[in-house]
């Protein structure tokens, strides 16, 4: 299967020359970004209207803006800042105009990660690791639900949401496990929403989450291209860059992204700080998000979170390039289907049983 | 004169109307500013609501009124030569009102600039967006041309200032006029291929979607530019009787835009016969239990009372059993323009209560996982104040620019 990803610098992308511009101006901090969380409170003694300000410096800052708003700002954070707050705001300041992460060339993605990595640190007083890890050369991910193992115990979800520093709040998860009757094939007749004893009698298992399709409608319907299929197969969000209009969130016939109504909430304490750009680094709010297949794993070798939780062994993972797959092995030897096979996305997520 | 400013007891009646949504609109604004998304209802299974539906009213409203001046500026359709500036100030304001609703529905609206940085244009929401834009350009380019004359002379106060802007402060030509109405015509037949387009384009970003089979409809397209006809005719068939001057109901324009309004008033129904009546006539599939869910679910009155009965109907008959009387025909077109909005609630929500998934309506019960949809509070309040604002800038264009007579 070839990679369906757009080559890079071939989108348009007029998004350079305000980089430009902002790597050109002073570090003055300005409006924080949009989608920036609200600002810490401002200390005392450095606006401009405070007396201990000096005149000659204040003149100066605003003259050397060119817009007054800009300027204020500026001369706002130049005067009375603690170092690190100086530092957060020169760098909430550059986050602003940085571009789309495809189109990013390797240094300016390894800066956007340092910045991240440290405004982190500043923000939380969380160390964290963020990887850009590209796609591996001959790999394409795939996989596999074995139905029949499933007994619905849900470590998988737990799993993913701790992976993925999930929205606690809203209790955002991207994996679905409905309880189906035996004698239905359909989530229809079934229910995710069980508190009893599992495996109940009678009953089958069966999840759903992002199945990365190799035609995904979510990446088409995208109009900054803030979404796109990588060279492996996985289907990831530039959050900095999404507008959050939800049109990849209406046209996905699975129901697999999920938007963020409001700031997500993560305890302290449950942080992972092991992150991926494109995968489970804090999102903010009124952007999109979805499983990555825990690009941050896959791409280092390991299982997606979900896949190691299991205790059954029900869910199968790997490279469907490798014909000494796993996966491989369950698609050539196991009946398998997929879920609305007919609208042709080409899910690669299969479902089968022993 | 017109009516507007003959009546003093309809002036009190809109001015009290407008400060009553004003007052509700600004506190929504204020609760969208404050709270965001939080007090929506729609959710994680209903991503669009209320406002996506107005979107697609306003923008409707928009392409339907531009396209009435359009005959006139373009094609010299004279008969309707007089409401040409109302309809074109009418498009100015209603596309002001749907590109400030969809804007207020984005999680990031001030990245909206993103379309234009990196735009993809493999999505139709990016076709969307640069059509409204050279839309937007192009009305705004007919906007000064049309109203060069109408400003002629001006130099005091904000109308001269306007005048200034738009180049006729200092008097106008016969020159000068034949310059502009030939341009007129260019950017006028330039325009109807573009509202064409953009209108077709908004329809068409809900019918390739094939993740829902409700919107996965060749006919939407189709639908949604007769609607911006029918939405935007109506409408200016009750602004030109209560704003235009001297505007006579038993008169050419409007007697010729009554028929317009009949015809695609008509041709809509027979179009929404074709949409509804296919998928439903052997009741199988999932399309059928969508529309049977419009037509005799829980909001079987959007369709029936809203849509088909103070809609479609009782307009028609007013507009055929009194074909010359402005009372009915203003009744009849604020009927048909204002209730346009239960049809495209009707085209936008319904795709959307159908689980991707059959199942998931049973998965986890929460606020923003539930697959119903009824606007919330802070939602209709949010669209009182868009009307509000785009009623605001229309009457000042109105007062400045078409209308500088006394009030009675």
């Amino acid at each position: 299967m070839s990679s369906t990803e757009p080559r890079r610098g071939r989108r348009l992308d007029f998004g350079g020359f305000l980089r430009m511009i902002a790597s050109d101006r002073s570090p003055g901090p300005a409006a924080p970004a949009a989608d920036d969380p609200a600002p810490e409170q401002t200390p005392k003694g450095s606006t401009l209207l405070d007396k201990s300000l000096d005149r000659r410096d204040a003149m100066k800052a605003l003259l050397t803006g060119a817009a007054a708003f800009g300027a204020a700002a500026t001369a706002q954070a130049s005067i009375g800042k603690s170092d690190a707050e100086k530092e957060r705001r020169q760098l909430e300041w550059e986050e602003y105009f940085k571009g789309n992460y495809r189109l990013m060339t390797e240094q300016e993605r390894r800066e956007t990660i340092a910045r991240l990595e440290r405004l982190a640190e500043l923000k939380r007083g969380q160390r964290v690791s963020i990887a850009g890890t590209p796609a591996r050369e001959g790999v394409l991910y795939g996989y596999a639900f074995n139905i029949s193992r499933c007994r619905g115990y849900r470590d998988c979800i737990r799993a993913c949401v701790l992976e993925n520093n999930q929205d606690r709040a809203s209790t955002m998860q991207y994996i679905r496990i409905f309880e189906i009757k035996n004698g239905h094939m359909s989530p229809e007749n079934g229910n995710a929403d069980y508190f009893h004893e599992v495996p109940q009698e009678g009953h089958f298992y069966l999840g759903t989450q992002c199945f990365q399709c190799e035609n995904p409608p979510c990446v088409k319907v995208c109009p900054v291209g803030a979404t796109w299929k990588e060279p492996d197969g996985i289907t990831v969000i530039d959050y900095d860059w999404c507008i959050g209009c939800r049109y990849c969130e209406a046209a996905c016939p699975y129901w697999a992204r999920r938007f963020n109504w409001h700031e997500p909430k993560i305890p302290r304490n449950e942080l992972n700080p092991k992150q991926h750009y494109l995968g489970n680094r804090p999102r903010k709010k009124g952007v999109m998000e979805k499983c990555t297949f825990c690009i941050q794993r896959s791409r280092e070798g390991q299982l997606p979170a979900c896949a190691e939780a299991c205790p059954t062994g029900a869910r199968i993972f790997g490279n469907l390039l490798d014909p000494n797959s796993e996966i491989r092995y369950v698609l050539e030897n196991k009946k398998v289907f997929r879920l609305k096979e007919d609208l042709g996305t080409e899910p690669k997520f299969w479902y089968f049983m022993d | 004169m017109s009516l507007f400013a003959k009546n003093q007891q309809l002036r009190r009646v809109l001015y009290v109307l407008w400060i009553v949504i004003a007052a509700v609109g600004a506190w929504g604004l204020w609760q969208r500013a404050e709270t965001g998304h939080r007090l929506a209802n729609y959710g994680s299974y209903v991503p669009w609501g209320l406002w996506v539906a107005a979107y697609i009213f306003f923008i409707g409203l928009s392409a339907g009124a531009f396209l009435l001046s359009a005959l006139v500026f373009g094609f010299g359709f004279n008969k309707l030569e007089r409401l040409a500036p109302y309809a074109l100030l009418t498009a100015l304001a209603t596309l002001f009102m749907a590109l400030f609703s969809i804007f207020l529905d984005l999680g990031h609206p001030f990245r909206a600039v993103n379309v234009f940085l990196h735009p993809n244009f493999g999505s139709m929401m990016t076709w969307m967006v640069w059509l409204y834009t050279a839309y937007f350009i192009l009305i705004i380019a007919e906007s000064v041309l049309a109203f060069r004359p109408l400003l002629a002379n001006q130099q005091e106060g904000l109308r001269g200032m306007i005048a200034k802007l738009i180049g006729s402060a200092n008097g106008y030509t016969d020159e000068q006029r034949e310059r502009d109405e030939s341009r007129l015509k260019i950017l006028g037949r330039l325009g109807i291929p573009l509202a064409i387009s953009f209108h077709g384009g908004v329809g068409a970003l809900f019918a390739t979607v094939v993740a829902r089979p409700y919107w996965h409809s060749a006919l939407y397209p189709i639908l949604f530019l007769t609607g911006a006809l029918v939405s935007g005719g109506a409408l200016m068939l009750a602004v030109a009787l209560i704003f235009g001057d001297d505007m006579d109901p038993a008169g050419e324009a409007i007697q010729m835009l009554r028929k317009i309004v009949v015809g695609l008033l008509a041709f809509d129904l027979l179009l929404e016969w074709a949409e509804y009546s296919i998928p439903m006539w052997y009741n199988i599939g999932p399309e059928a239990a969508l529309m049977k869910e419009v037509l005799f679910g829980h909001y079987w009155y959007v369709f029936w009372v809203f849509h088909f009965g103070l809609g479609a109907i009782i307009p028609l008959i007013l507009f055929m059993r009194a074909p010359k009387s402005a009372p009915a025909l203003i009744t009849g077109g604020l009927l048909t323009a204002l209730t346009y909005m239960a049809v495209r609630l009707n085209l936008v929500v319904p795709a959307l209560i159908e689980p991707q998934l059959k199942g998931l309506e049973n998965a986890y019960i929460r606020s923003r996982l539930v697959f119903e949809y009824f606007p919330s509070a802070m939602e209709w309040s949010v669209l009182a104040g868009i009307t509000a604002l785009g009623a605001a800038l229309w009457y000042v264009g109105y007062r400045l620019v078409l209308n500088r007579e006394r009030m009675a």
